[in-house]
C-alpha cells in the first residue's frame, strides 16, 4: 500500500477544497468580538488525508463548521471544487434518540432524496461491523458503535470531503485503532475522496494522515505543515514503527509542548 | 450509556415491541379489596345510604339510567363538547405554544396574557361565557377549551426549547430539505411534550365541561347530577359520576397508549 491512496499520488490531484485567508471571531453580546482564525490558509486533494492538530479551543471545529458551510466567515473564503460535496462526522455522533441506527445512518441519504436509503446504509453498517444492530436504539449501542453510525451517514452520501472533528476522541484505545483500520480500509475503496481530520491524538494522526498541519495558538494560523508520506500499515515492522515514532516527536515539537496538545 | 461490547445486543427485527406488558397484579388486588371495603361497609349500613351507595348498587342503577334515551342523549352530548373542547385546546395551545417557543418577538408579545390567564381560576369567566355564547354546548365548550388549552400551551412550547440543537444544525449539515428537519427532528421531539400537555388538558376538559353543564346549561351529564339530586335519585348520581370518571379514565388511558407507542426508543420505565 503506498502513502496515498491513489495510485498516482495526491500531488496530481486537483484540490477539492482551498481555504483562502480563513478569518474568523464571533460576535459576542456586551463583549468584544472574540477572534478564532486569523488568516488560514490550507488545501486538501483528492486521496488525501489531512490531520489538523492545535491547541484545544484553538479553532479547529469552527474550521471544519466553515469548511461544511455551516457558518460564513468574517472574511477569506472557502473554496470547494464544483459540485464538491462534504459531509461532517461530528464529534459527538449526534444520532437521533428515536431512530435505529440504520434510520439513522440512512439520514444524509434521505435529505439527498436518493432512493432506498435504508437497504444501502444496513450494508455499509455490516462492513463496519455492525450488522446485528442494525435495528438497535442509539441508547443500546456503545459509544465505538454510535461513532461507526456517525461515520456511515457521513460516507453514504458519497462526499467528495469528508470531515472528521475528533471523531474518535471519546473512546478507548483500543476500539479506537479498530476504528482506525476500518477507517483505513474504506478510504482504499474510496480513492479520491479528501479527509480533514481533527484531532488531539498525535499517535493517530501519525498513524493516519497523509499530512498534518499545525495550527498557532488563537487567532490560529498555520504554524507548520508535516508531510508525513509513509505507506500504510505504519506499525507492522519496527523500522514502520521507528518512523512513526519519529513523525509523532516531530509533531510534538512543532505543536510546543505535548501538553499544548492535551485531550479534553 | 452502555459499555456493551460490539455484538452483545440482541437485535433480531425492525419490528420490536417493548417488554412483554406485565399486569399490575397488586394493583388490581388494591382496587377489588378497596371495592369490597366499599360494599361491606354499605351493606352493614355503617353509612347512611343517602350519602354513600355500594358499588353494586352503583352498577345497577348504571345499566337501567343506560337504557334511557334522553340519558343516552345526556352522555352524547357530554362527550360532544368534551372532544371538541379537546380538539380546540390542542389546536390552539399547540399553536400559540409553537409561536411563544420559536419567536421571541411573539414571547414577549404573547406571554403577558398567557401568564394571567393561565393563573386565572377559568371558573370566574363563567358569568361571562353566560353572557357570550349562552348556556348549552358553546358554554361548555368554551370553558372546556380554555381550561385545557394551557397545558398544552406550556408544554409544547417548552417542548421547542428543549428541541435539540445539535440535531438541527445536523440537518444544515446534510442539506435537510425544511419537511425532512421537521418530520425527522422537530416533531419526534415535540411529541412527547404534546403528549404530556394532552394528558393533562383532558382532565381540565372535562372539568371545564361539567361546570358548564352544573351552572345550568340544561343538557348533559352535569344536568343530569343537579337533576338527580333534585330528585334524590342518589344511586343514579353515584352512578353518573362514575361514568365521568370512567370516560376521563378510558381518555388518559388512550394517551397511555399513544405515549408507549410514540415511545418505543425510550428505556423500558423500571
Ligand atoms: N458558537 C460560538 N460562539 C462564540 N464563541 C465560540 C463558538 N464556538 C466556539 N467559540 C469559541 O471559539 C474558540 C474556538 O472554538 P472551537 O470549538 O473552534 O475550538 P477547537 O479547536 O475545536 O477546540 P477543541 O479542541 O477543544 O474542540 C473557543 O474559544 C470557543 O470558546
Ligand atoms: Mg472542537
Amino acid at each position: 500500500m503506498s502513502a496515498e491512496r491513489r495510485d498516482e499520488g495526491p500531488a496530481g490531484e486537483a484540490a477539492v477544497v482551498r481555504v483562502e485567508g480563513l478569518v474568523h471571531r464571533y460576535a459576542r453580546r456586551g463583549l468584544e468580538d472574540h477572534p478564532v482564525l486569523g488568516g488560514l490558509d490550507l488545501e486538501v486533494r483528492g486521496g488525501e488525508l489531512l490531520a489538523v492538530v492545535g491547541p484545544s479551543g484553538g479553532g479547529k471545529t469552527t474550521l471544519l463548521h466553515l469548511v461544511a458551510g455551516l457558518i460564513v466567515p468574517t472574511a477569506g473564503r472557502v473554496v470547494l471544487a464544483p459540485e464538491a460535496r462534504p459531509a461532517m462526522v461530528f464529534q459527538r455522533p449526534r444520532l437521533m434518540p428515536w431512530r435505529t441506527a440504520v434510520e439513522n445512518a440512512a439520514f444524509g441519504l434521505e435529505c439527498l432524496g436518493a432512493a432506498a436509503p435504508l437497504p444501502k446504509a444496513a450494508a455499509l453498517l455490516g462492513e463496519l461491523g455492525l450488522a446485528d444492530a442494525v435495528h438497535a436504539w442509539p441508547r443500546e449501542l456503545s459509544e465505538g458503535m454510535r461513532q461507526r453510525v456517525n461515520l456511515a451517514r457521513a460516507l453514504l452520501v458519497q462526499p467528495d470531503v469528508l470531515l472528521l472533528d475528533e471523531p474518535f476522541a471519546a473512546l478507548d484505545a483500543l476500539t479506537r485503532r479498530r476504528l482506525h483500520r476500518d477507517l483505513l480500509a474504506l478510504l482504499r475503496d474510496r480513492p479520491r475522496l479528501a479527509v480533514v481530520l481533527v484531532s488531539h491524538d498525535l499517535d493517530e494522526v501519525a498513524a493516519l494522515a497523509d499530512r498534518a498541519l499545525v495550527l498557532s495558538d488563537r487567532p490560529a494560523v498555520v504554524r507548520a505543515d508535516l508531510p508525513i508520506a509513509l505507506p500504510h500499515p505504519r506499525d507492522a515492522d519496527a523500522a514502520g514503527r521507528l518512523e512513526l515514532a519519529g513523525r509523532r516527536e516531530e509533531l510534538e515539537r512543532l505543536l510546543g509542548s505535548p501538553e499544548g496538545a492535551a485531550p479534553e | 450509556m452502555s459499555d456493551d461490547p460490539p455484538g452483545s445486543i440482541d437485535v433480531a427485527s425492525p419490528t420490536r415491541t417493548g417488554s412483554p406488558s406485565s399486569v399490575p397484579w397488586i394493583s388490581v388486588a388494591s382496587v377489588v379489596v378497596a371495592l369490597l371495603v366499599w360494599e361491606g361497609v354499605c351493606r352493614a349500613e355503617l353509612v347512611s345510604r343517602v350519602l354513600l351507595v355500594a358499588p353494586s348498587r352503583i352498577a345497577v342503577a348504571g345499566v337501567e339510567m343506560l337504557g334511557l334515551a334522553s340519558v343516552r342523549a345526556d352522555i352524547g352530548h357530554t362527550l360532544a363538547a368534551f372532544a371538541a373542547s379537546l380538539a380546540i385546546a390542542l389546536v390552539g395551545g399547540a399553536g400559540v405554544g409553537l409561536l411563544i417557543g420559536w419567536s421571541p418577538v411573539a414571547r414577549q408579545v404573547l406571554q403577558p396574557f398567557v401568564v394571567t390567564f393561565h393563573a386565572l381560576p377559568k371558573v370566574v369567566l363563567m358569568p361571562l361565557i353566560l353572557l357570550w355564547v349562552g348556556f348549552g354546548l358553546g358554554a361548555s365548550v368554551f370553558l372546556g377549551a380554555m381550561m385545557a388549552a394551557f397545558p398544552v400551551l406550556t408544554s409544547v412550547a417548552a417542548g421547542v426549547g428543549a428541541l435539540e440543537a445539535d440535531l438541527l444544525v445536523l440537518a444544515r449539515a446534510f442539506g435537510a430539505p425544511r419537511r425532512l428537519t421537521v418530520r425527522a427532528i422537530v416533531l419526534p421531539g415535540l411529541a412527547p411534550f404534546l403528549v404530556s400537555g394532552l394528558r393533562v388538558g383532558i382532565s381540565y376538559a372535562m372539568v371545564g365541561v361539567l361546570i358548564a353543564e352544573l351552572a345550568g346549561s340544561g343538557r348533559g351529564v352535569g344536568h343530569l347530577m343537579l337533576l338527580f339530586l333534585e330528585t334524590f335519585e342518589i344511586e343514579r348520581l353515584f352512578a353518573a359520576m362514575t361514568l365521568v370518571a370512567g370516560l376521563t379514565l378510558a381518555a388518559t388511558g388512550a394517551v397511555g397508549v399513544l405515549e408507549r407507542r410514540l415511545g418505543r426508543w425510550r428505556p423500558d420505565p423500571a
